[in-house]
């Protein structure tokens, strides 16, 4: 499951290599604070909630044995830390997404999105997918936490369902279905606005 | 196939995962059936919605943010600064002369004293403050 060079990263990680620590960081930081801002809806929360999945990371290594990749281990701590989070939060009733959607957050348009040369969208044509995006955004925070997670993984991440599998800890089937449902749902949220 | 099953296969047929006789027999129902038609439709733009959102990119200083939390939490045992060699051998060098300047202090003192006492002679303060002179 795990490749030479992942091998040597995870030895000089065991062996606290000055350098591995930041060079892993460096590999898994965007997709963990991706997973976790889409999760979370909130900048801040994410933003500390990734800093404390590399710690768990850190503090962890040694019981990696390499049954799954580097990356699907960090997304299981990472959906795990997002779970807990979110418990944690609905206790304190806690929601605040105002921060989300900020410009300069942005550094990878999406696919068929990019403004490329020749093509840079007017202002209306930005404002209005700004918008479009705060309303998927809106309607994926409204899923539940285990549909929203595999929709995450699935339909943001572009993870395979192999890898949904081992970090949900769930069957294939129950990934499908779920994600099924997730879909289905976020067709009727968006419908009125898609039609 | 009925309506129910038809937006049944909707994901695996969006994800490529249908029997090509299940392709067919979907694409046929959908053909003839102008709600699951547009329902499909309504799917397929949402996924390009989901598909179309931005990626973003972790914060500036995360290494740094997660080091020094790291450190804190361990007391400094991880990722403290290292002392360079030179600085090492600059601390060292300062404690050894401190050392040998009070070792130095203290023998020219016990030598002192013990020279008067086989001359028979208690010092007195005075003496001893003089010889220290």
């Amino acid at each position: 499951m795990v490749g030479n060079a992942e091998k040597r990263l995870v030895r000089k990680l065991k062996a606290r290599a000055p350098g591995a620590f930041e060079s892993l960081i460096k590999n898994h930081q965007s997709s963990v604070f991706n997973l976790l801002y889409r999760m979370l809806s909130n900048r801040e929360e994410a933003e500390d909630l990734a800093q404390e999945v590399f710690i768990t990371v850190f503090k962890q290594i040694e019981a990696f044995r390499g049954d799954s990749s580097l990356a699907t281990w960090i997304y299981r701590i990472a959906s795990n830390h997002c779970i807990n989070r979110k418990k944690y939060l609905a206790r304190r009733r806690h929601y605040d997404s105002k921060s989300l959607f900020d410009m300069e957050d942005r550094v990878q348009p999406a696919q068929g999105k990019s403004p490329i040369s020749g093509q840079v969208p007017r202002p209306d044509e930005m404002a209005e997918g700004l918008q479009m995006e705060r309303l998927v955004q809106e309607a994926i925070f409204g899923l539940d936490e285990e549909h929203r997670l595999v929709l995450v993984l699935r339909d943001i991440q572009n993870l395979s369902y192999e890898e949904i599998e081992e970090i949900v800890g769930v069957p294939a089937g129950t990934v499908k279905s779920r994600l099924h449902r997730a879909r289905m749902a976020l067709k009727e949220k968006l419908a009125q606005h898609l039609r | 196939m009925d309506h129910d099953r038809a937006r049944e296969l909707f994901t695996a047929y969006h994800d490529e995962e249908l029997s090509s006789s299940e392709v067919e027999e979907l694409e046929s129902h959908l053909a003839a059936c102008e709600a699951c038609s547009v329902e499909w439709d309504t799917y397929r733009r949402t996924m390009e919605e989901i598909s179309g959102l931005h990626k973003f990119a972790a914060p500036v200083g995360m290494t740094e943010a997660v080091e020094q939390k790291i450190k804190r939490r361990s007391k400094g045992r991880f990722f403290s600064e290292q002392r360079s060699f030179s600085t090492q051998f600059a601390i060292v060098s300062f404690i050894l002369i401190l050392l040998f300047m009070a070792a130095y202090l203290v023998l020219t003192e016990v030598t002192e004293i013990t020279v008067l006492e086989e001359d028979g002679k208690t010092p007195t303060a005075q003496e001893r403050d003089a010889g220290a002179r």
